[in-house]
Order: structure tokens, then C-alpha cells, then sequence
């Protein structure tokens, strides 16, 4: 065989939610504690914070501590000045800080003290995310596994864990090569192979080592996204006008992410899973993991077309990203704290007063129809994927193909309600795509074994090795 | 210095570009063009239709006639030239050498019948001075390099071999612009070749203000904040920096270094046109999305909507042969290694617009700009003449993979698709779907940033010591027409002012003069007189 | 519990997001779905199917309900005009509005045709249609695209269309004219060396003493200076224009002189070349 139907993780057959309904932001079926007494998905909602080191902040090692931890200063300050009972920050790494270690363990540090520092005093519950950059090089040998890279980012990872982080997370980008490749060309097989099975492989060699490195500490292995490829057909289908990429083939890139994303879950991540993982309200379906989600308040890093949508269930409520640097209402990172504070202020009042699950329908409602990636990620079709997966739970690839078509089900039926008009655009690239996705094997060998050789010369990036294919 | 010369020449659709070497040194010493063709017309088929109906003969004289004009501003003693070499399209070189020529002008066999023309062979050949009619040494040995098929000349086999991909391995496809594109797509040394019919609009005929490459004429566009920059051809043909204006209204934002008016349009410039148009959708096929539907350069420089439509057909014969050519050839177009232009038009345009406009494929990453490589030929083999039995072997072994266009369903097929696009204005996802719907591979994506090599800073690299000279070619035909009643309407209505009337006598320029294509006097005549053929039986006369 | 489809019933979509996509393009609906085709296309079995089959553009789809409505006993001269014929109405009107585009209309036409071949064999003879139509590309001539569209809008016009092909002699354009005594007659040029078939053709014709009521002249190279300087000819412009220019010869007994004063009358709309 191929590829191991892999049996060092647990496989997600079942779904941990039995109905989409049942999901509401700030209550997950598996809540998460970490340090400095915060939980998450406990009955309320988290706002996040995220900020990237002003350019030139990573020249040395001191400026990169002194940003990291202005950073953090900023943003407790805020949270103090208006109120906020709890707040997660993130620092996503450049790419010096995860490729020195050492850098990586003091600038932890540094945030660390800063966010005891405003526990001990204020009693406010906070959490620190590390999120190290995934650094390897595909086509770079030795390529994704054992490369200075990747040794790396394990011993970032660990360097945050034993400085004090509450959680960790990656943005991993195995199978990146083939789904941008299937992306920029039209071609589901490719989007298919690189998202449902390559990303599927990569992710379990990463996180399997993420989690062995958390227990070692007080530290939550947190959870993936698949930003390196549904994100990417996201960002290139653009706005209601753009025509690169059309957006119901986004909308099924997403819906393979899902299968992916789970595996995080599967070696063991507990969750919030990572903001930008779109696809996070299917994974939340299927395990109960809390999750961390962006939008409406994550326009400071890019557009979305489902900003109050990705509102629904989430658990902690992120702006994303954005560059460390002076606003009129304040530096960046008081600014945005203080954009997803209150919105999660909101969230946290409608779950006191028993009206939680109106405001999630109405920031549903706003959405849904507007786009054909918002639609699948209403919370009952988000259940609806997630029952998809599981129904093919074993089989990474068998999952991933089954959750694209039941997003092609989903948008098709919304059509013929006439609540979503598609263009012919949208309505070719998605037919054609269902087409090719239903003709592909249901055998995970024969699809892996086509796809390496349809691709292997295509695309140059791509060596079947770096995934511990036979060729 | 030696005394022992050899000249090199080069017959294009647009002109006669001439070389002089000194065989002691194997060295370029002067190089002489024109900006025209001596036969009237403005496209290879024009030559083709006027040599026809004046006769083989009187166009042979008329081409010979410019070529010895144009060899006399070489700055050599022509009585010492001992080797002649030529290179153009099998036309030209069928024209030069006094061949038939009719087996060009027509498709399929019946019009080969009942004329009963017999193919000549366009091997390899040498002949002498004298049988050609050149004004140099009578000892002199001309050369003339052998035709790959009929359509596909010396001139193709000419830029596959300057381009180096026949000895490579790899996948390579080499093109050289003009109105009719010969496109080679050569895979670890195995030549697929096409001829397609771009058409004209490609040097900027066809176009209501295009003008071949002359001083004063657009040549190329730039996108800048906050309009289009002009490039305009100076007095030496380089291009200049002009105004910046905004297209859709032709106001002018920013004035050039270069202010004088521009008298036109080039290929390239009409190219770059639609290309920005596209791109800043100013185009939104097959409309101009201007209030007069118009792209405004200057003051009286604009392209129409009938202009775009031109340029679309043409564009759309060259992505329909690359894809008729990489279906035949079993091939993804993205696999292609390199990209090779040749020709001065393949020079002259910036390959960013080419690859966005559809001239060569949107996936080509590293492009080579190789200039023109039928007058580099030419040297090649005047300073080695056995080259000449090389080539012919190269050419004997090419013939077989020719791929007939006019034959092909795929091309007719894709060609459709393009003909949607360029008039209907179909969406090239769309396009795309088709492609699949009949089997064939989608067009790739575009390279962001193609590697672009320009291999030299002109496309005649290598002017030599006494430089370039431009030589005027005003051959005047005269006749009369009995019964004319001297209204002259004709005169009126030339769109290329080549005819002048005096005391009863007609003259044309024939390098003005349009030709078989035009015969707007011809038609214009009220009385019926005008008869365009009589010119030709004057000339005939006079030898 | 389903609060949220209750919500949903009461809320206007539009007033909280417009998806200006669908509202710049119109909605992807199937082509039977389109207002204008749904007026034109027959409510009854077969003749539905029949004309949904030439609207995909899908030969099979077209003659298997061909087969099928001629097997039920239908008589061939309906299942042309009640279902062939109304398909590539619909067709037309698709074509016209931008939806459908040349490789639609050629898909479609290849679909029409196999039906209408179908049909009559049954009938025993040749469909009765409003008239005959020869046409041609100019000997020496390869570029038949432009007469292939020529020849595809007759027959969906409800012509014979008798296509000569390309590189036709000239004495095979006079034997057609012999043979077939057409209404009409178009010819296609697209090389400045071959258009000068036409007048030849036409002294040839005149020496036979043959005649027909108009000959059609187009192509890339031909212009219009050029047809009118010979007689019985007409420039023509759009393919698309073919079947009404031979409406009119039918119709209004309209003559070359007549259509080559009144082209832009007979094709309903603005042509440039004869402003
Ligand atoms: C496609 C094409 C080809 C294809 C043809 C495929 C095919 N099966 O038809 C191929 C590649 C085979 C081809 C070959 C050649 N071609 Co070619 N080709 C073209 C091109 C790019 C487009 C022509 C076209 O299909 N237009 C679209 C159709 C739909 O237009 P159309 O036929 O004119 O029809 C429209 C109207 O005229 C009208 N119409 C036509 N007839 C009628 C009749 C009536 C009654 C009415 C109402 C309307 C009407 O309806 C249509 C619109 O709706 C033109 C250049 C250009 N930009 O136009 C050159 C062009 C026509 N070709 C040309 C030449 C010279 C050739 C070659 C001879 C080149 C050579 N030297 O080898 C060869 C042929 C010999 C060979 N060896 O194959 C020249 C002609 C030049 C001239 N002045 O004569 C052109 C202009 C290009 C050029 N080089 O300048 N060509
Ligand atoms: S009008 Fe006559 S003389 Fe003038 S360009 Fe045309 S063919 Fe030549
Ligand atoms: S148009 Fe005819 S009659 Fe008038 S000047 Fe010219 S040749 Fe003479």
C-alpha cells in the first residue's frame, strides 16, 4: 500500500456533535484550560489578538525581543484600559525568529513576563499562542523532512513550549505546491491531491512531533489551518467581480481543507484551532475542539466575503494579522484587541442572557447567500461536510473527495431553492469540477498512484518522497 | 582590407536589408535597407498577386532593380564581390531566383490543374550573377538556401538554426512575426512546424491609422500612474520616450521629449494597445469602453473597434496554431522550455505584451528576442558556402512533420473558439471549458515574471564600419489612359498618394502603391479607363 | 427549533447582500430556462425533446427523440418544422442575446442537420424548404470558416443550403447553378489571388445564359468597391446576414440591383460598409 491508511492516529468516524444546531460561539464539547486560568470554549468567547514585527524588528535579536514585547505591553495595556475580563495573544513568527531557536525562546520569554505581569496584577486571563513559521522548502533537499528547516522549527516549537507558551500552533504547507498549481489551472484532481492527501501526510508527520513536544510541558498543542491552499483559492477568487479563480471551486478547496485540518485533531491538537482556518466550524462539528476564527474584524490583513458568518461558532475571535505600527486610536495591537474585545463583548452578552443562539442565526443570516464559501460554512452545513468526512473517516483522501462533493450538494440544492444565484462562471467551474471529482477513483492507491504520475513532471516542486510516497 | 567582398542579403515583406562583408576578415563592413517593398502591396500575397498578373518577369526586374540599388550603397566595389547570399519566405526568394510562383498564390489542386503549374523544387541552389540579373562581379556565385514546404521558407529553417534548439534537448518553440507567422515547435531536436496566417494587422495594416515601422510612428505603449506613455520611431528608427496621455479621450497629461506629431501606428504599437486595453479593461472585447468607442494615442492616432476586431483575428491565429501545434505534438504548452521571437517585429515588441496578448504562449518563462536571423543566415553562409548542402539536408529531414493548418480539424476548431473571443467577446474560462469539451488542453496560466533575453541591442546586430544607410526606393511606373477625361478621381481617391497625373501621363510609385489589394483607382474610375494593368505593359515595353 | 429558517423567511436577501456578480451577468440558468427560449421552444413531447437536443447541441440527444417521434408515427415534415426548426430558433435567440457563441451555433447545427437527415429518409425525398442555396469558397481558396457559417445560418433559416466546399473550380459553381437553379448563390474569398473567381464566374454564367437572382460575395479580402464592380453580385458582410438577404429574393422578389441599395433595410440593422 501506498500511503498507510494510518493507524498511529485516531481516525474521526463519529461525529462529536450530532446536529449542526447544537453549535453556538463560545461553547465547545471540549473545553480547553491553560495557564493563567483561562479557558477556552467554556461558555465564552475569547478575543485574540495578532500583530507582525515591524520591518526591520528582525535584523537582531534585540529588536525582535524589544518588538515582541512592546507588542505585548500594547495590547495589555488596551485590554485593561476597557475591560476585558480575558484575551489570547498570538505571535506569528518571521521567519529568523523560527529558524533561531534561541530568538524564538526569548521573545517567548519576553511576552511571557509581560502577560504574568498583567495576570498577577489585574487577575485578567490571558493566553499566548506561538505560532512558528513553517520554514521548509519543498523542492529544497533534503525537502520537507530532516532539512535544517524543519529541525528548525522543532526546535522552535520546543523553545516556545519550555518558555512559557500557552499553546501552539502552525500554519503547515504540505501539498502546497500541487494545490497551487490546481488552483492557478482549474484542475480539482490536483487541488484534491495536494490538499486530501499530500497536506493530509505532511500534517501528521508535523503534528504527531507538536504533540510529543507539548506533553512534555505546560503547553496545548493548539491546531492547524489550511491557509497554504484554501486560503489561497479564497484569496485568488478575490471579490464578487474577480474571475482568476472562480469561488465555487474555492468553496470546494475548503471543503477538502476540512479533511486536512482535522488531522491536527487526530495526532492530538486540542484546540482553539487557528484562526485562519477557515474551514475550522466543520472540524468544531466533528470533534468538538474549540476554535479560534477571523472576519469581520480581520479586514486589516485581507477580505472575506462572510465577515459576521465565521462569527457563529467560533470560540476565540481573531483579527488576523497586522503590522505592528501607530493608528489614530492607538498602536495596532490596542486597536484590534480592542475591535475583537468588543465584538466578542457582544457574543459573551448574548450567551448571559440566554440569547446566544439568535445572534449566531443572525450573523449567519448576513452571510450565507452572499458567497458560495460562505454558504458551506453556515453552522448546519458546516455539520453536513463534517458527516461527510466522518462517513469516509478512515481514508484521508476518501474523506477529502466526499467532502467536496457534499459542498457541491449544498451549493447545488441552494441554487435550485433559488436563495443562491451562481454565474455561468461559477456554475461551469463547479459542474466540471464535480464531474472530474466524481469520476476519480474510490481507491486511495490508484488516485495517489495517478497523481504521482500525472504530476510528478508537472510540477517541479513536488517529490513524492517529501510525503514518504513509494514511487 | 581585402579585396574580396561578399554581400548578404535579406528579402522581406517590409524591405530589403543588404550586408557587405570583407572575406579577408570574415567582418560586416556596411549594411544598406529600405522601408519598403519595391511591388506594391502590403503583404506577401499582394507581391504574389501583382507578379502574377504583370508577370514573373516584371517582378523579378522590379525586385532586382531595388536590389541593385540597394547594394550600391554598400561602399564597396561591387565588381570584387564574389559571393551572394539571400534569405526570405520562399515568395520573396521565388521572386529573386525567377521561378514559378503560382503554386504560392493558390490552395489545393485545382487551380495547380488548370494552370497546370508544376512545383518547383526550392532545393538548394547555386546560380550565378548573371542569371539573376545582379549588377556585381560576373564571376560572382549567389546562393539561395532551400524551403522547408512551400509555405514554410529558407526564412524558418533560418531562425530554427540561428536560434541553436535543433541541436538541444528539450522542448523550444521559435516564431518568427510577420503576417504570416512560421512557428516551430521543436521537441529534443524534432521540428512540428506551422505557417499561420496572422494577417496583416500584425504590422499594422488593415489598421484605419497603422503604419509599417517609419520615422513618427507609435511603436510601442507604457503603462504609467496616471496614463499611457507613447514610444514614437525617431529618424534612426529608435524608439523615444513621447507624450503621456489618457487613452479614452486622447487629452495629453503629461507632454515627451519627443513632440513631434505621430504620422501612425506600428504592429507593435497596436499590439501594446490592445494589450494595455486588456489589461486595464479599456478593452472589454469586443468593445473600447470610451465614450466614441475609441483608444485615443494622439491627436488623430486612435484605434477602432473594427481595428481590435482585426488584431483579434490575428492574435487568434497564433494561440490556435500553438494549441493546433502542442495537441499534434502530444505536448503540454507549459512545457515548453524557451521561446524564441525572431524577425524584427519579434524584436521590436515587448514580450510582456506578447505573452499577454496571446502572440506566444501565456506560460512561456524564459524568452529569447534573437533579431533578424534570415540576413544572419545569410552571412553565415556567404562566409561558409557549404552550409548551403547542410541546410538542405536539415530542410530534406523537416519535411515530413509539417502541419498543414488548412487541413487540420483542431486547428479549425480552436480557431472558432478565438473568432468568440476577438468578435463576441466570450470569457476565456469559457474558452477554456470549450477546449476541454473537444478534448484538447486548456491554455496555461500566465508567468508573472518571464526571463527575457535579448541577445542584441538591435535586430541587425552588427551595422559594420561605414554604418547603415537607408535607401529610397521610388520605382515610377508611367502609362496613359486613352479616353481619360482627366477627372481625377482616381488620384483622389489613392489612400496612399502613390499616383500623380500630368499632361496625361499616370505614374505610380510602386512602393507606395498598394497594389492588387487596393485597385481603389481602378474601381473609382467613372469612365472606366483606369486600367491598373497597363502600367505594367509600358514597363514591359521600355525592355 | 428551526429558528433560523424562520428568520430566513423573513428577511429580503437584497437588502442585506446583492451579489452584483449575478446581477452584472445574469444567473446561470440552463439555456432552457432563459425566457426568450422557453417562449420558443414547443411544450409537447417529442417536439420538445427533439428541440432541447439541437439547443444542447447534442447529436445523440436529438436523434434518439428524432428516431423515437418518427417511430411513434409523427409525420417527418413536423418533427422538422415543430421540433428540428424550433431548437435552433432557440439557438438563434441565445446566439443573438451573447449567450451562445460559434462553437454553440456549429454544435447545434451538426444536431439539426443529423435530425433533419433522419427525417428524410423517412419522407422518401428532400424536405420541402423555403429554397435552394449554393455555396462556395473561390478555387485556390482554403478559409472556409466564414462559409461554413454562411452555409450553417441558411439551413437553420430553413434553406437547402448545397455546400460546394473549398478550392471550387469554377465550372463546378456553373454546374451547380445548372443542376440545382438556386435562389441564391454566396461565394467566399478570403485571398486577394482567388476573389477574382467572381467575376469570372459571373461572365461565365452569362455566356451560358445562366442566371440567378443574386450572388452573395464575402470574405476577409473582398470589398465592396470591388463586388459592385461586376454584375449580379452582392457584398456580403455577416454570414449571419445570408438567410435574410434570401428571405428577401423569396419573399420580395428583391434583385441583386435592389439588395445592393437596400442591404442594410433587408438585414434590419446598421452596416457600416454600406453607409
Ligand atoms: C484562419 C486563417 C487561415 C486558416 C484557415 C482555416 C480554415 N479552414 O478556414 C489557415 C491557417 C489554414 C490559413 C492558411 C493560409 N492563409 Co490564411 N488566414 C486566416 C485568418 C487568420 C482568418 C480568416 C478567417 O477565418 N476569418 C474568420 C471568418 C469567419 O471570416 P470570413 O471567412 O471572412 O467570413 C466572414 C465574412 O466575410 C462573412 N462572409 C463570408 N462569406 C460570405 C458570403 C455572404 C453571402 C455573406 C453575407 C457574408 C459572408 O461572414 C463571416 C463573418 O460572419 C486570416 C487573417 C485575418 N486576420 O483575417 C488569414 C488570411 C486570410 N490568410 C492568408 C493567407 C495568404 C493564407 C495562406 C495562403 C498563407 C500561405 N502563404 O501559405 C494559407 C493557405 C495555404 C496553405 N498553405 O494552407 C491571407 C490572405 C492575404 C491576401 N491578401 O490575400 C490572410 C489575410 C492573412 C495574411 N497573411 O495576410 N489561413
Ligand atoms: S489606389 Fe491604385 S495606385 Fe493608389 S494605392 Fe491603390 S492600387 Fe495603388
Ligand atoms: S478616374 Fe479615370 S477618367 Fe478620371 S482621371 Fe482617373 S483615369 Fe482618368
Amino acid at each position: 500500500m501506498k500511503y498507510l491508511v494510518v493507524n498511529h492516529v485516531r481516525r474521526f468516524t463519529k461525529m462529536v456533535y450530532k446536529k449542526g444546531e447544537e453549535m453556538v460561539f463560545g461553547r465547545s464539547k471540549f473545553p480547553v484550560s491553560q495557564r493563567w486560568n483561562i479557558q477556552l470554549g467554556a461558555g465564552y468567547v475569547v478575543p485574540e489578538v495578532k500583530v507582525a514585527p515591524v520591518e526591520g524588528s528582525e535584523t537582531s535579536e534585540e529588536r525582535m525581543i524589544a518588538e515582541c514585547r512592546n507588542i505585548a505591553q500594547s495590547a495589555c495595556e488596551r485590554a485593561v484600559a476597557i475591560g476585558l475580563p480575558a484575551f489570547m495573544l498570538e505571535q506569528e513568527h518571521v521567519s529568523q525568529q523560527t529558524n533561531n531557536p534561541e530568538w524564538a525562546a526569548e521573545t517567548t520569554k519576553a511576552q511571557v513576563e509581560v502577560l504574568e505581569k498583567y495576570y498577577d496584577e489585574y487577575g485578567i486571563r490571558v493566553s499566548l499562542r506561538q505560532t512558528p513559521a513553517d520554514i521548509r522548502i519543498e523542492e529544497r533537499g533534503p525537502g520537507l523532512r530532516g532539512s535544517d528547516y524543519d529541525n528548525n522549527i522543532e526546535e522552535t516549537m520546543e523553545a516556545c513550549a519550555a518558555n512559557g507558551a500557552s499553546d501552539l500552533c502552525i500554519e503547515s504547507m504540505g501539498g502546497k505546491a500541487l494545490s497551487d498549481y490546481g488552483i492557478s489551472r482549474g484542475d480539482p484532481r490536483a487541488i484534491l491531491f495536494g490538499i486530501g492527501v499530500l497536506g493530509s501526510i505532511d500534517m501528521e508527520y508535523m503534528w504527531n512531533r507538536i504533540v510529543n513536544i507539548c506533553k512534555k510541558y505546560d503547553c496545548r498543542p493548539g491546531g492547524d489551518t489550511d491557509c497554504a491552499q484554501a486560503n489561497t483559492a479564497m484569496f485568488m477568487a478575490g471579490g464578487l467581480l474577480d474571475k482568476d479563480v472562480s469561488h465555487t471551486m474555492a468553496a470546494l478547496a475548503r471543503g477538502m481543507g476540512a479533511a486536512r485540518s482535522l488531522v491536527a485533531v487526530e495526532c492530538g491538537a486540542l484546540g482553539p484551532l487557528k484562526d485562519c482556518g477557515y474551514e475550522n466550524p466543520i472540524i468544531k462539528a466533528i470533534s468538538g475542539v474549540p476554535i479560534a476564527m477571523e472576519g469581520k474584524n480581520a479586514v486589516c490583513a485581507h477580505s472575506d466575503l462572510m465577515g459576521n458568518l465565521t462569527c457563529a461558532v467560533t470560540d476565540v475571535w481573531s483579527n488576523e494579522s497586522v503590522y505592528h505600527r501607530q493608528e489614530m486610536g492607538g498602536t495596532t495591537p490596542e486597536v484590534w484587541l480592542q475591535a475583537t474585545g468588543f465584538e466578542s463583548a457582544l457574543m459573551n452578552t448574548a450567551l448571559q442572557t440566554g440569547q446566544e443562539e439568535v445572534l449566531r442565526d443572525l450573523y449567519t443570516l448576513t452571510d450565507k447567500y452572499r458567497d458560495p464559501q460562505a454558504l458551506i460554512l453556515a453552522y448546519d452545513n458546516a455539520h453536513r461536510i463534517g458527516e461527510a468526512i466522518v462517513k469516509y473517516g478512515k481514508d484521508p483522501y476518501l474523506r477529502a473527495r466526499e467532502a467536496a462533493l457534499e459542498v457541491g450538494k449544498i451549493i447545488n440544492e441552494a441554487v435550485d431553492a433559488n436563495k443562491l444565484y451562481l454565474t455561468r462562471f461559477e456554475r461551469e467551474s463547479l459542474d466540471s469540477s464535480l464531474k472530474t471529482i466524481e469520476n476519480l477513483p474510490m481507491d486511495s492507491d490508484q488516485f495517489i498512484d495517478e497523481c504521482i504520475r500525472a504530476y510528478s513532471r508537472k510540477v517541479p516542486e513536488f517529490n513524492p518522497k517529501n510525503y514518504e510516497l513509494e514511487v | 582590407m581585402s579585396d574580396r567582398y561578399a554581400i548578404a542579403i535579406d528579402i522581406g515583406t517590409s524591405g530589403i536589408r543588404a550586408q557587405a562583408l570583407d572575406l579577408g576578415i570574415s567582418e560586416v563592413i556596411s549594411t544598406a535597407i529600405t522601408l519598403r517593398h519595391p511591388l506594391p502591396g502590403a503583404n506577401v500575397v499582394d507581391h504574389l498577386h501583382f507578379a502574377i498578373t504583370v508577370g514573373r518577369e516584371t517582378a523579378h526586374y522590379l525586385l532586382i532593380e531595388a536590389i541593385n540599388d540597394v547594394i550600391k550603397n554598400l561602399n564597396i566595389d561591387l565588381r570584387n564581390v564574389e559571393r551572394t547570399a539571400v534569405c526570405g519566405n520562399p515568395i520573396q526568394i521565388s521572386l529573386f531566383h525567377n521561378v514559378e510562383i503560382r503554386d504560392l498564390a493558390y490552395w489545393g489542386e485545382h487551380a495547380l490543374e488548370r494552370l497546370e503549374i508544376t512545383q518547383p523544387p526550392r532545393n538548394a541552389t547555386v546560380t550565378s550573377s548573371e542569371e539573376i540579373g545582379l549588377e556585381i562581379s560576373k564571376k560572382a556565385e549567389i546562393y539561395i538556401p532551400p524551403a522547408i514546404k512551400h509555405e514554410i521558407g529558407a526564412d524558418a529553417l533560418a531562425m530554427l538554426i540561428k536560434s541553436g534548439v535543433l541541436e538541444k534537448k528539450g522542448i523550444y518553440l521559435v516564431s518568427d512575426f510577420g503576417t504570416n507567422a512560421e512557428i516551430g515547435l521543436v521537441i529534443d531536436g524534432e521540428v512540428y512546424s506551422c505557417s499561420a496566417a496572422a494577417g496583416p494587422a500584425i504590422e499594422g495594416q488593415m489598421i484605419e491609422k497603422g503604419r509599417l515601422a517609419s520615422p513618427g510612428t507609435i511603436c510601442d505603449l507604457e503603462l504609467t500612474d496616471n496614463g499611457w506613455k507613447i514610444r514614437i520611431l525617431d529618424e534612426n528608427l529608435i524608439a523615444r520616450d513621447g507624450d503621456v496621455v489618457d487613452p479614452s479621450s486622447g487629452k495629453v497629461i503629461q507632454s515627451g521629449n519627443i513632440n513631434k506629431k505621430a504620422i501612425g501606428i506600428t504592429g507593435t504599437g497596436v499590439i501594446a494597445a490592445y494589450s494595455l486595453g486588456l489589461r486595464t479593461g479599456l478593452i472589454s472585447l469586443p468593445k473600447i469602453k470610451s465614450k466614441d468607442h475609441r483608444i485615443h494615442l494622439q491627436e488623430d492616432i486612435y484605434l477602432t473597434e473594427e481595428d481590435i476586431e482585426n488584431i483579434g483575428k490575428a492574435l487568434g491565429a497564433f494561440r490556435a496554431a500553438h494549441l493546433t501545434l502542442a495537441e499534434e505534438a502530444d505536448i503540454f504548452l507549459d512545457e515548453i522550455d524557451s521561446t524564441y521571437m525572431a524577425g524584427a517585429s519579434g524584436f521590436y515588441v515587448d514580450p510582456n505584451k506578447s505573452l499577454n496578448v496571446g502572440q506566444i504562449p501565456p506560460s512561456s518563462k524564459e524568452i529569447y528576442q534573437i533579431g533578424n536571423t534570415s540576413l544572419a543566415m545569410a552571412r553565415d553562409i556567404v562566409l561558409n558556402p557549404a552550409l548551403l548542402d547542410d541546410l538542405q539536408k536539415i530542410a530534406d529531414e523537416m519535411r515530413g512533420k509539417h502541419i498543414t493548418l488548412a487541413t487540420s480539424r483542431t486547428f479549425e476548431k480552436i480557431y472558432s473558439l478565438e473568432l468568440s473571443v476577438s468578435q463576441q467577446g466570450m470569457p476565456f474560462w469559457m474558452y477554456n471549458d470549450w477546449l476541454a469539451r473537444y478534448g484538447f488542453q486548456k491554455i496555461p496560466p500566465k508567468v508573472s515574471d518571464p526571463n527575457i533575453h535579448r541577445i542584441f541591442e538591435k535586430d541587425i546586430p552588427e551595422l559594420g564600419k561605414y554604418g547603415l544607410k537607408i535607401v529610397e526606393i521610388g520605382s515610377i511606373l508611367t502609362t496613359g489612359f486613352e479616353r481619360c477625361i482627366n477627372c481625377l478621381k482616381c488620384v483622389e481617391n489613392c489612400p496612399e498618394n502613390a499616383l500623380t497625373i500630368e499632361n496625361g501621363e499616370t505614374k505610380v510609385r510602386t512602393d507606395l502603391c498598394s497594389g492588387m489589394a487596393c485597385l481603389r483607382c481602378e474601381l473609382s474610375c467613372p469612365e472606366k479607363v483606369f486600367k491598373y494593368r497597363d502600367f505594367l505593359a509600358k514597363k514591359e515595353q521600355k525592355e | 427549533m428551526n429558528n433560523i429558517e424562520e428568520l430566513e423567511s423573513k428577511m429580503d436577501q437584497d437588502f442585506v447582500a446583492v451579489r452584483y456578480n449575478v446581477e452584472l451577468e445574469g444567473p446561470a440558468i440552463t439555456p432552457e430556462k432563459d425566457p426568450d427560449v422557453q417562449a420558443i421552444l414547443p411544450k409537447e413531447e417529442p417536439y420538445r425533446s427533439i428541440a432541447m437536443g439541437v439547443l444542447h447541441g447534442d447529436i445523440d440527444e436529438a436523434l434518439n427523440s428524432v428516431k423515437e417521434g418518427l417511430e411513434d408515427g409523427l409525420s417527418p415534415m413536423d418533427v422538422i418544422n415543430d421540433g428540428l426548426m424550433k431548437g435552433m430558433d432557440a439557438v438563434n435567440a441565445l446566439y443573438t442575446k451573447g449567450f451562445f457563441f460559434l462553437p454553440d451555433l456549429m454544435l447545434s447545427g451538426d444536431a439539426m442537420m443529423e435530425g433533419l437527415k433522419e427525417s428524410e429518409k423517412v419522407l422518401g425525398h428532400k424536405s420541402e424548404t423555403k429554397g435552394t442555396v449554393v455555396s462556395f469558397v473561390a478555387e485556390g481558396d482554403p478559409h472556409d470558416i466564414g462559409k461554413n457559417l454562411v452555409v450553417m445560418f441558411l439551413r437553420a433559416g430553413g434553406f437547402e443550403a448545397i455546400d460546394l466546399g473549398r478550392d471550387v473550380p469554377n465550372e463546378e459553381v456553373i454546374d451547380a447553378v445548372k443542376e440545382y437553379k438556386p435562389i441564391f448563390m454566396t461565394g467566399t474569398a478570403l485571398m486577394t489571388t482567388t476573389m477574382t473567381a467572381f467575376p469570372k464566374i459571373v461572365e461565365e454564367m452569362q455566356e451560358n445564359g445562366l442566371e440567378v437572382p443574386a450572388i452573395g460575395c464575402g470574405g476577409g479580402s473582398v470589398r465592396r468597391d470591388f463586388v459592385e464592380s461586376f454584375p449580379m453580385s452582392v457584398y456580403g458582410v455577416e454570414a449571419y446576414h445570408t438567410p435574410k438577404l434570401a428571405d428577401s429574393i423569396i419573399k420580395d422578389k428583391k434583385t441583386w440591383k435592389e439588395i445592393r441599395k437596400e442591404y442594410s433595410e433587408i438585414v434590419g440593422e446598421f452596416v457600416p460598409e454600406y453607409d
